[in-house]
């Protein structure tokens, strides 16, 4: 029975509290002030703003495009008109690290997120069904199967043998076919965290009122492994990026009408370093970028996580 | 114990039997040997028959339905027969034959790429877990960080171009592509030193890219052991911090390493393949390039076939190693 006078003491209690919370920090700020505390941090989304500004804006200013020939300057160093040099076959490899850029980024973005919902998805469910008796059971050990499935078949050698073909669709099949290969690790830890949580008496408490698996999954679950989550996506942009330019360099990426970071490495010359220093050092500081933004998340996240001593 | 290691060992069977299947149908149907057939130049059709036989010798033919050519390969596999190579390779030889040939180059840059950049992972990450915040410890952290944001390629072409300025500067440096040397006497000195120098490089970038990640994680685990309580009780009842550490710690800090060291091999093998393909070594990986982008059925296969072989057996590596360093799994 819940009657008046019960309310009015909870109401009571917040009005109480009130004050207090608004002279200690709030989460929200308290993240902020962690994250911005750092070096890295700082270090890491400055160079992460240069270059998204420079993959929007170079491609459009710049005079030469990623396929124009020059032949005449083929294999001449960095000048006032290309800033980078021109490779053998007479193309500017300043305008093709942009454009490489560009993909690379919209691959890296959108791969590490929907990685992170199928993980979310396959781990969690797992994690969550696994102790809800023998079908339960059951279901949970066939998701595990598909994860170790997943990890033992040479993920390089299917990538190689789908993207021909799914590339003459559309480069933008690169995102999931990439997915495709990396969830695994992370739908793993989401499920050992969730089979933790559904044992919390929290957890327990929405069963028992009868609350639908779903809506405990999406509301009592999933927000206590959000900053997990989101330490892991932003990890997993860096190592989508350089599973992109490693497929791109062998020639089984990102093909003809478009240009990736691993094309462009693919004309190199070691007689000439700068054919490769250019992209290479993009990618480098891309990558670099955005994983010192994730440790530094990860920190101002969860300061007691092992990853952080690092 | 060994119901421990053959329950794994029969898991892992069936995950790598169910793998190179599932890869075997899907270069059946994604790859098309068969367009390579009609030779452009040809004046008069090929007959029909002698198309058939060519298909069926091969056994690609898209008219014999994708389960029944996956049931002839599935035969040739119990025969210990992988067919031949097809596409545009139109040799015919045996992919058993090519594949002995090949593993040889690969298996010697994968083993000792893996074994090196194992151990000497391990040790760094000790140290620098031990020695905290001293300058070895920020210099393996932060050179750690750089490799493992760089792609194989990059990393590749840095080692080559210091090599080639060596050599721009000194005359002296080590061979930049090819395992061998084809003008140089099979088995004599000269032959053999130069196998081993141009060993030296390709090593290099597999021991940097397995230590960079192998010292990340033993560093974490060293960190957790380093906390502990029975490592303070072991202190405490009179043993140095080394002796400590090597009679305790270590251990302990070894047996999370296992489960990482099961996918190293794997990992290893893609590291491989770049560089075979950019010190122009005629490994498996470079079968591999070829073989996807001849349009090379059972040649696909194979490669799939060793790959998930390599996986099993460092699994099972890994396993008996955890239950010899973690008595809870015995």
């Amino acid at each position: 029975m819940i009657d008046v006078s019960d309310i009015k003491t909870g109401d009571d209690i917040v009005e109480e509290n009130r004050p207090v919370a608004a002279a200690a920090l709030d989460r929200g700020a308290l993240l902020r002030r962690r994250f911005f505390r750092r070096p890295a941090a700082w270090a890491g989304m400055i160079t992460f703003a240069v270059l998204v500004l420079m993959a929007v804006v170079a491609p459009m200013i710049y005079q030469y495009g990623p396929f124009e020939r020059d032949l005449a300057n083929s294999l001449t160093g960095p000048s006032a008109y290309h800033w980078f040099g021109v490779n053998e076959n007479g193309l500017d490899i300043f305008a093709r690290t942009m454009q490489g850029l560009r993909i690379s980024l919209v691959i890296g973005l959108g791969t590490a997120v929907l990685t992170s919902l199928m993980a979310i998805i396959v781990g969690i469910v797992a994690g969550y069904i696994s102790g809800k008796g023998k079908w339960g059971a059951v279901g949970d050990g066939a998701l595990v199967n598909l994860v170790n499935l997943f990890l033992v078949v040479p993920s390089l050698l299917l990538l190689m043998l789908f993207s021909p073909v799914l590339q003459s669709a559309s480069w933008l099949w690169m995102i999931p076919m990439l997915a495709l290969f990396s969830w695994m690790l992370t739908a793993r830890v989401l499920r050992a965290m969730t089979q933790q949580l559904v044992q919390t008496e929290y957890v327990e408490a929405a069963k028992f009122m009868g609350v639908n698996p779903i809506v405990t999954m999406v509301r009592h679950i999933i927000p206590n492994v959000a900053s997990w989550i989101i330490i892991d996506t932003t990890l997993g942009v860096g190592g989508a990026i350089l599973g992109e330019t490693g497929l791109s360099f062998i020639g089984f990426g990102i093909q003809y009408p478009q240009v990736s970071l691993g094309t462009v490495l693919q004309d190199y010359n070691i007689s000439a370093p700068y054919t490769w220093l250019p992209p290479a050092a993009v990618l480098a500081a891309l990558v670099i970028s955005i994983n010192l933004m994730g440790e530094a998340l990860r920190d101002a996240l969860d300061p007691t996580s092992g990853a952080s001593k690092l | 114990m060994a119901r421990f290691i053959s329950l794994r060992i029969l898991s892992y069977v069936i995950l790598s039997f169910v793998a190179t299947s599932f890869a075997y149908l899907l270069a059946a149907s994604l790859l098309h040997p068969e367009v390579v057939l009609y030779p452009p130049m040809a004046t008069k059709p090929v007959p029909a028959e002698t198309m058939q036989q060519y298909l069926n010798a091969r056994n690609i033919n898209p008219d014999v339905p994708l389960f029944q050519r996956y049931a002839n390969w599935l035969g040739g596999l119990l025969r210990g027969d992988l067919g031949v190579t097809t596409g545009t390779n139109k040799s015919m030889t045996p992919v058993w034959e090519e594949l002995g040939n090949r593993i040889p180059i690969s298996l010697r840059l994968v083993l000792l790429g893996t074994i090196i950049g194992t151990a000497l992972g391990v040790l760094l990450g000790m140290v620098s877990a031990v020695r905290r915040h001293s300058i070895g410890d920020r210099a393996t952290t932060l050179l750690s960080f750089v490799v493992l944001a760089l792609p194989t390629p990059v990393i590749i072409l840095i080692v080559q171009q210091v090599n080639q300025a060596g050599m721009d500067l000194t005359g002296w440096g080590l061979p930049a592509i090819n395992p061998i040397n084809p003008l140089l006497e099979p088995g004599s000195w000269a032959s053999i030193s130069y196998q081993i120098k141009a060993l030296v490089m390709p090593t290099i970038v597999l021991v940097l890219m397995t230590a960079a990640s192998y010292s990340r994680y033993m560093k974490v685990t060293t960190l957790d052991v380093l906390g502990s309580d029975y490592l303070r009780t072991a202190r405490a009842k009179g043993l140095t911090r080394s002796q400590a550490m090597s009679r305790h710690g270590l251990r302990m800090a070894l047996i999370p390493m296992g489960q990482y060291f099961a996918f190293a091999v794997g990992a290893a093998f893609a590291g491989s393949l770049f560089v075979e393909l950019m010190f122009n070594w005629q490994g498996i990986g470079r079968f591999a390039i070829s073989s996807i982008s001849l349009a090379d059925v059972n040649g696909t296969a194979g490669v799939v076939l060793y790959s998930a072989v390599l996986t099993l057996l460092s699994a099972t590596l890994a396993d008996i190693m955890q239950g010899a360093l973690d008595p809870r799994v015995r």
